[in-house]
C-alpha cells in the first residue's frame, strides 16, 4: 500500500494504528484475519476432564444428569455444528481439523474418537461428516419453533474415572499443534478449549501454568494460538465468565491460575462478547469459572463460530 | 422517456472448488423485468442452499412494491412451498444438510426497484430488506442516498438481517421502502449487493474529509477493516468519484467485462471478496435536437462533475 491519507493525520494516524496495530487486543499487525478455505483450513483441539468428579450430577437442559454427559453433549453439538458450518452447496468442505483429546481414565491423556475415527488423532470436518459414530433421531425445534424429528450425530461418548491429568492433556495439545502449525503456517490460529470440574493432579500450579504458556506461545502467521479454559460446576450462582481482570474473580487460588492460563482475546471475539453482554468493547480473558452448561455453551461457541466465521465463502 | 436499465453479476474472485469437483455457486441474482428490477443476495454464511433460495425470491418480485414489512413477510412465505419442492429432494441425500434445511433454513437478502411514468416523469419506488443496497446517486450535486438501514457505515461489518423461510416473522428494522415515488431525472439509482455498495459508499466517504473520519472511527472496533479503508482513502486522492462510475457504468456493458472490474478492484484491496451483483437504473439522456454551432464541439459529459462534495449526506 502506497502513502496513505490527505487532509488529516488524525485520520492517517488511525488508519496506520489499525493496520499496525494497537490496543483492545491488537498486537504488531491485524491478526485473526486469515481467510479460512481448503487449502488454508484452521484446527481446533478439545480437552475434556474425564475425572471421577465428573460423575457428579447437575440438571441441563431440564434432566438430571452427570457433568461427563453434559459435557460430552456440548462438545459432540459443537462438533456437528462446526460441521454445518463447513456445508457449502450441499457438501461439506474442509475447514477444520479436530482433535478431542480426554484426560482422567488413564494417568495421561488420550484421543476419544470411537467407531471409524477409534485411534485417529487429527479429523478433517469432511471426515467428521463422514465417520458418525452414534446416529440417534430426537425431535429438535426448528428455526420457526415447530418439533421436527432430525437426526443428531455423535462421535464419543461420555467417561468419568480416575484423576485429573490436565498437564499432560496440554502437553499432547502443544504437540500435536505445533506439528500442525508446521504444516500449516498461514492457517487462522488454532483455538483449545479445555473442559475441566477441577484441579490439575499432574502438576504444581507452575508446571501447569508453564504448560499453558507454551501452548499460548505456539503460532502461525496470523496470531497465536488461543487457549480458552472452561471450569464447569453445574452447581449454579458465582458463575463468572470472560472476565477482564483477576480482581473479578473469587479469591481462589485456581480461579487465579486459570485467568493466568488463558488467552487475551482478540478485537473479534471482544466484539461477540461485548454484544452478548450488551457492554463496550474491552479485552476479555478466554476463561470462565464455576460456568453452568449453557454458559459452556455459549464459551465454545464464541470459540468456535468467530474462528469459522473466517471461512471464505 | 426512456429509461437505462443495465445489471450484471459476478462470481467472486477465486472460487473454490468444492470436493464434488463443481465450483461454488454464485449466490448473488438479480431479474430484470420490463418495469422492475429485483436484486437478492443469498447468505452462505446462514442455512442452506441460499442461491437457490436467492433466486426463489428474485425471479418471483411481484409487479407491484411491498407496502410494508408484513406484505414482505408474507410473500417470503408464499416462497416457501414452490422452494421447498425444489429444495427438499436435494437435502434428503445428506443427513447433515437436512438438519441444516431444518435448523437454519435458508436466507437472503432483497433489492427491488419498480418505474412508472407518472404525469410526464419516470418515477421510481424501491424496497429493500438487509444489506442489498438501493443507493441513489446525484452526480450534479455529489449527493449520495442509501437506505436508513446502510447509513450507519459499520453495518457492513455486523451480519445483516435476512428474509428466511423457516423464521417467525422478520424484524421491522431491516426493512426499507421509499416514502413516495421518486423522480429519475438527474439520478442515477443502483441496486448492489453488499461487497460492491461497500465499495460504493465507503468510496463516496473517502471523498470528504468528514466521511474519512468516520471510516477511521470504525477501525479500533474493526482492525480487519484497515486494508480496505486505507487503499480506498489512498484511491480517493487520486480518482475522482465521477470518473470511478463512469468506469463502472462501462464494465456493464457485458459479464467479462464486469467480472474484470470487479477482480481488479479486489485485487486492488478496494472490493473485498465476495460475489458481486449490480442493476443500474437511469433516465436515459434525451437527444440533442439542438446542432451544435459548426465553431463548437460537443461536449460529452455523461458524469457532470459536480464541484468539490461540501459533506457526506446519506439520508433518503
Amino acid at each position: 500500500m502506497s502513502q496513505i491519507l490527505p487532509t488529516n493525520p488524525a485520520i492517517g494516524q488511525a488508519v496506520s494504528q489499525a493496520l499496525g496495530g494497537t490496543g483492545l487486543g491488537l498486537s504488531a499487525k491485524a491478526q485473526y484475519i486469515a481467510e479460512i478455505s481448503r487449502m488454508n483450513p484452521t484446527a481446533f483441539v478439545f480437552l475434556i476432564d474425564q475425572s471421577g468428579s465428573m460423575g457428579n450430577s447437575l440438571q441441563f437442559n431440564g434432566k438430571a444428569m452427570t457433568r461427563a454427559q453434559a459435557a460430552a453433549i456440548v462438545v459432540n453439538d459443537t462438533l456437528m455444528n462446526m460441521t454445518m458450518e463447513c456445508i457449502k452447496a450441499g457438501e461439506v468442505r474442509h475447514y477444520f481439523d479436530v482433535a478431542v483429546i480426554g484426560y482422567g481414565q488413564q494417568p495421561t491423556a488420550g484421543f476419544v474418537w470411537e467407531g471409524q475415527l477409534q485411534g485417529c488423532q487429527w479429523v478433517s470436518s469432511t471426515k467428521l461428516d463422514q465417520n458418525v459414530a452414534f446416529k440417534l433421531t430426537k425431535p429438535v425445534l426448528t428455526g420457526r419453533g415447530e418439533l421436527r424429528e432430525l437426526p443428531i450425530s455423535a462421535w464419543f461418548s461420555p467417561i468419568h474415572a480416575g484423576h485429573t491429568p490436565m498437564k499432560s492433556a496440554l502437553q499432547m495439545a502443544t504437540d500435536l499443534l505445533r506439528e500442525w502449525i508446521a504444516r500449516h503456517p498461514g492457517a487462522y490460529p488454532p483455538s483449545v478449549i479445555n473442559i475441566t470440574d477441577g484441579e490439575a493432579t499432574d502438576a504444581t500450579h507452575d508446571k501447569l501454568l508453564d504448560a499453558a504458556l507454551q501452548l499460548r506461545n505456539l503460532h502461525t502467521t496470523d496470531g497465536k494460538v488461543l487457549l480458552f479454559n472452561c471450569h464447569v460446576s453445574g452447581a449454579g450462582g458465582g458463575s463468572i465468565a470472560f472476565p477482564v481482570q483477576k480482581q473479578q474473580l473469587p479469591d481462589n487460588h485456581y480461579a487465579h491460575l486459570l485467568f493466568d492460563m488463558s488467552s487475551d482475546l482478540p478485537v473479534q471475539y471482544n466484539r461477540q462478547i461485548a454484544e452478548w453482554r450488551n457492554e463496550d468493547l474491552q479485552t476479555y480473558t478466554a476463561m470462565m469459572f464455576n460456568a453452568e452448561m449453557k454458559d459452556l455453551f455459549k464459551l465454545v461457541d464464541i470459540g468456535t463460530r468467530t474462528a469459522l466465521s473466517q471461512a471464505a465463502n | 422517456m426512456r429509461i437505462f436499465v443495465k445489471g450484471q453479476v459476478s462470481p467472486k474472485p477465486h472460487r473454490e472448488l468444492l470436493p464434488s469437483g463443481r465450483l461454488s455457486p454464485t449466490e448473488d441474482v438479480i431479474c430484470l423485468f420490463p418495469r422492475r428490477a429485483a436484486l437478492s443476495d443469498g447468505a452462505g454464511g446462514t442455512g442452506v442452499y441460499a442461491d437457490l433460495w436467492a433466486q426463489q425470491l428474485a425471479h418471483t418480485l411481484p409487479e407491484h412494491p411491498f407496502t410494508d414489512n408484513e406484505a414482505l413477510w408474507q410473500y417470503v412465505q408464499r416462497q416457501e412451498a414452490p422452494f421447498l419442492q425444489k429444495v427438499e429432494p436435494l437435502a434428503a441425500t445428506h443427513a447433515l444438510t437436512n438438519y441444516k434445511l431444518w435448523i437454519e433454513g435458508s436466507s437472503a437478502t432483497l433489492a427491488a426497484l419498480w418505474w412508472r411514468p407518472l404525469s410526464g416523469r419516470m418515477v421510481a419506488e424501491w424496497v429493500s430488506y438487509g444489506d442489498s443496497a438501493v443507493m441513489i446517486y446525484e452526480p450534479r450535486l455529489h449527493r449520495l442516498h442509501l437506505q436508513p438501514y446502510l447509513q450507519p457505515p459499520d453495518q457492513f461489518l455486523r451480519n445483516p438481517h435476512l428474509l428466511n423461510w423457516n423464521g417467525t416473522g422478520l424484524p421491522p428494522s431491516a426493512f426499507c421502502r421509499s416514502e413516495k415515488p421518486l423522480p429519475l431525472d438527474g439520478k442515477i439509482v443502483w441496486l448492489a449487493s453488499d461487497a460492491l455498495a461497500q465499495h460504493l459508499y465507503w468510496l463516496y466517504l473517502s471523498t470528504t474529509p468528514p466521511g474519512q473520519a468516520l471510516l477511521s472511527s470504525l477501525l479500533p472496533r474493526y482492525p480487519e477493516a484497515a486494508p480496505l479503508v486505507a487503499a480506498l482513502l489512498t484511491y480517493s486522492k487520486h480518482h475522482r468519484f465521477d470518473q470511478h462510475l463512469a468506469q463502472l457504468k462501462i464494465a456493464l456493458q457485458s459479464p467479462e467485462t464486469f467480472q474484470r472490474f470487479c477482480h481488479q478492484l479486489h485485487q486492488q484491496e478496494l472490493l473485498r471478496r465476495d460475489d458481486y451483483a449490480l442493476v443500474w437504473v437511469e433516465q436515459a439522456k434525451t437527444q440533442q435536437t439542438k446542432k451544435p454551432k459548426a465553431n463548437q464541439k460537443a461536449k460529452s459529459k455523461p458524469f457532470p462533475h459536480a464541484a468539490h462534495p461540501r459533506r457526506v449526506q446519506t439520508g433518503l
